[in-house]
């Protein structure tokens, strides 16, 4: 079986006929392999539920806490979906993946960082659009994908 | 609570497992346990998700994200 873990940006392009790289990412989710395992962190569930119910993000398709959570049941209800709970070692994990970072004043190396923990700890592949994001995976020795 | 259990392993297997949890920064023991998860749980039933579901055509918000997520949303 092989393990893909979207970033919250990910699910918001599966979830938002709007998004502008809905296209690509429904590309992607429909070539997955047959055996191909989508998980959800607490991180990217609760990120998704956030944009999603976001006024910011959202604009007049703003969902209320229902409708998104609606969102959420559905995804986790497909069989190639999934929920995995923290791993026990992410708390070191994600400390060795902030280290090389450790000098920069730099908020997004922190959702980052604990994105690739994550994926490290649950041996699935990270998938985003964040070329930067992709770019440090790589350098982690992390599995990463960009959805083409 | 975990329950300590031995199992005898092919040394060629545990070669193998103690190589791939090497290579995704993960343990043994989780490569095994997920394995056995993977094979004795019952498949969920479930509807495939087609596409996207919030399909509203009405006007987003200027902090719709493109490529970057947007942490300091994400984030409380």
């Amino acid at each position: 079986m092989t393990s893909f873990c979207p970033d919250v940006n990910v699910w918001l392009a599966l979830s938002v006929v709007q998004h502008v790289h809905k296209t690509r990412a429904w590309m992607w989710l429909k070539q997955l392999p047959s055996d191909g395992r989508l998980i959800f962190s607490r991180f990217t569930q609760l990120g998704l539920l956030r944009l999603l119910t976001t006024e910011g993000v959202m604009g007049d398709e703003a969902l209320n806490v229902r409708q998104a959570l609606g969102v959420y049941d559905a995804w986790v209800n497909d069989p190639r979906v999934e929920f995995h709970a923290e791993p026990r070692a992410i708390g070191a994990a994600f400390r060795d993946s902030a280290k090389p970072l450790a000098g920069l004043r730099a908020p997004k190396a922190i959702g980052d960082c604990y994105l690739l923990a994550f994926a490290k700890q649950t041996g699935a592949t990270l998938v985003t659009f964040d070329k930067a994001l992709y770019a440090l995976a790589g350098k982690q020795g992390c599995a990463a994908a960009i959805p083409h | 609570m975990p329950v300590r259990t031995t199992v005898d392993i092919p040394d060629a297997l545990h070669d193998q497992l103690r190589a791939r949890a090497e290579q995704s920064g993960t343990s043994v023991r989780s490569l095994i346990v997920r394995a056995i998860e993977d094979a004795y749980t019952k498949p969920k039933k479930g509807k495939y998700v087609t596409g996207p579901m919030v399909k509203g055509r009405g006007k987003l918000g200027p902090r719709f994200p493109t490529d970057e997520n947007p942490y300091d949303l994400i984030l409380p």
